[in-house]
């Protein structure tokens, strides 16, 4: 068999055509780098937003409540189909409730050393949802106090403000949470003072929180008016930046915080570029297939008379189907093989990039894109046994 | 292997009525295995016509050619390579050989495309008795047509066959040329008891022929 296909490649060598060729491989070769980039993009994107390297770093969690506008300003909080939709999106893990309480409160000292008084109100939200969960984050009527979480931001803004400027001293977190301090609460049903004391500072949260359980207390006890949905939720989230989710809050007129969600656009641009890059990839590949099936006709025609002349001596049509394929086959798979090589390169390079600005993304190729090389591969196969069988059977064998 | 010809008559040469006084166009023909048959013809009553019939290289004529009672126009292309490349060795009038290949590599084709191979020391020793030994790692195309002739003859017997089928095989070579030819084929289908069916323009004695026909 060798030696009979060593005699054909001579019968049908040809230096004409040779830039086809050339244009041909370079197509088919540039068309396979775009998909096997695009494929290779789509799984490092899915490793990022996903795999555990960078689990950790990317959940994230957001308050969402309504936009506010002249429109529905006191229309209300967060109806239950809009609860129950934004739960269904893969990008949401968790949605916790953030209950408002719906009486006055105030802080006032139980000194008066220090005096001070401030109005303020609570909200509560299950723990699962805290940054830090103070060591007795739960009341009862009977405890001593009522532990508060309080924004970091707060101790901030005393800290490096308010103290500076009404010359007070700053002052600790451990400081802080030291202070015992009066709550009374009031309602149409009369009032109560009780203790408080910070327990705890959230990053994450920027909101007077108390525990669950003397929300609904005070609720019971305290609140004005009929029962209400609630104006805020947290959602927890591995995406923060998903064009899905953030769509999802425009169309129903909801926000989160704007700094967490800025990259949504860039997030939808990236996307729109790797499916550019993937379509534009298919589409080369469509063109570069059918670039490559009509050079192996124009070669076989080219070839026509030697072709038949080998079919009059005897050649049979799997023979000599069998030598085409050997001749055109391996070099058009071979050019798939180099461009997953370039694509490994380019992940490799991109991996040790990322990693100074750790961010982790697989030093390797994905098995996706081994899969749609390897289907690549498979497809120039068909392609070439069509194209070249089509030309066989096209030859005249009488 | 029989090869049997029923009212064949080839559809371009219907007018001209060919089939009045032929042997072969519109008559029933039965070529026996071994047999040697000779058909003489002037020029244009059809020899290579028939040659390609005989060949499937072309269908185009009315009535029946059976090659052991198969009809040969109905074979497949896989049945039809193994007619051409296994059973039927054939000189073509027009040679056909590949003039960019060198000798041997014209001949070394047909015995690479049947999977029985003739040894190697079989096509020096046909190439000595033809005295092209020394021309077979020369290209075909710049060969004398002697020279070809010879080859297409040494190709034809370098396969398989049961028949060999000849048309106009020595209309190049010169006596002695044409003696050791037919010599060798002669030595080659007593071998391997095949069959001949030879085309010419004129008739001869050149082997021992069991049937004549005047086509």
């Amino acid at each position: 068999m060798q030696a009979l296909h060593l005699l054909m490649g001579k019968i049908l060598h040809s230096r004409k055509g040779r830039l086809r060729v050339w244009m041909g491989t370079l197509g088919l070769g540039i068309a396979a780098l775009l998909l096997l980039i695009a494929v290779q993009m789509q799984s490092d994107f899915s490793e990022l937003l996903e795999g555990k390297q960078n689990k950790e770093t990317n959940t994230q969690y957001l308050v969402i409540n309504r936009q506010l506008n002249n429109n529905n300003l006191n229309a209300g909080g967060l109806r239950e189909d809009e609860l129950a939709a934004l739960k269904k999106l893969p990008e949401v893990s968790a949605v916790g409730i953030m209950q408002p309480g719906y009486f006055k409160a105030s802080l006032s000292s139980t000194s008066d050393r220090f005096p001070f008084y401030t109005d303020v109100s609570f909200e509560t939200v299950s723990s699962d949802f805290l940054d830090e969960i103070p060591e007795h984050w739960t009341w009862q009527e009977k405890d001593d106090y009522v532990p508060i979480i309080v924004p970091s931001l707060y101790l901030d803004l005393y800290n490096f403000q308010f103290a500076l400027a009404q010359q007070l001293p700053q002052l600790t977190p451990e400081v802080v949470k030291m202070i015992f301090f009066n709550i009374r609460i009031q309602g149409p049903n009369g009032e109560v003072v009780l203790i408080g004391k910070v327990a705890g500072f959230s990053d994450r949260i920027q909101s007077m929180l108390v525990p669950q359980e003397f929300m609904q207390w005070c609720n019971a006890r305290f609140a004005q008016g009929e029962k209400r949905n609630p104006s805020r939720i947290l959602i927890k989230t591995k995406d923060a930046t998903s064009p899905v989710l953030n769509q999802f809050l425009e169309k129903n007129q909801l926000q989160a915080d704007k700094e967490k969600t800025r990259y949504s656009k860039y997030r939808e641009i990236v996307n729109w570029i790797a499916g550019i890059s993937g379509l534009s990839g298919l589409l080369m590949l469509v063109f570069a297939a059918l670039v490559l099936s009509l050079f192996i006709q124009l070669n076989i025609v080219s070839k026509q008379d030697e072709i038949r002349l080998l079919i009059q001596l005897g050649a049979s049509p799997q023979q000599m189907i069998g030598f085409l394929m050997k001749k055109f086959y391996p070099p058009n798979a071979f050019i798939v093989l180099i461009a997953l090589g370039l694509v490994a390169i380019l992940q490799y390079l991109l991996f040790g990039w990322l990693q100074k600005k750790t961010i982790g993304v697989s030093a390797w190729i994905s098995p996706l894109t081994l899969l749609a090389a390897l289907l690549l591969i498979l497809l120039m196969g068909v392609v070439n046994r069509i194209a070249i069988g089509r030309s066989v059977k096209d030859n005249p064998t009488r | 292997m029989q090869i049997r010809l029923q009212q064949i008559i080839p559809i371009p040469l219907q007018e001209k009525q060919l089939a009045v006084d032929s042997d072969i166009w519109g008559n029933n023909r039965t070529f026996h295995s071994g047999e040697h048959i000779k058909i003489t013809a002037a020029s244009g009553r059809g020899k290579t016509t028939l040659a390609h019939f005989l060949i499937g290289l072309r269908t185009d004529y009315s009535g029946t050619l059976t090659v052991q009672e198969k009809n040969l126009a109905n074979f497949s292309a896989a049945e039809m390579a193994i007619w051409r490349r296994e059973q039927l060795g054939v000189v073509f009038q027009d040679l056909r050989l590949f003039p960019h290949l060198t000798i041997r590599e014209n001949i070394d084709l047909k015995k690479f495309l049947a999977p029985r191979h003739i040894g190697e020391n079989t096509v020096e020793w046909m190439a000595e008795q033809l005295g092209i030994a020394d021309l077979l790692n020369t290209q075909a195309g710049i060969c004398s047509y002697g020279e070809q002739q010879r080859a297409a003859i040494i190709r034809a017997l370098a396969q398989p066959f049961a028949w060999l089928l000849l048309d106009e095989p020595f209309s190049h070579l010169d006596k002695k040329n044409r003696q050791q030819a037919i010599s060798l084929i002669q030595s080659v289908i007593t071998q391997r008891g095949a069959g001949l069916i030879l085309l010419d323009l004129e008739s001869d004695n050149h082997f021992s022929y069991h049937q004549s026909f005047q086509l």
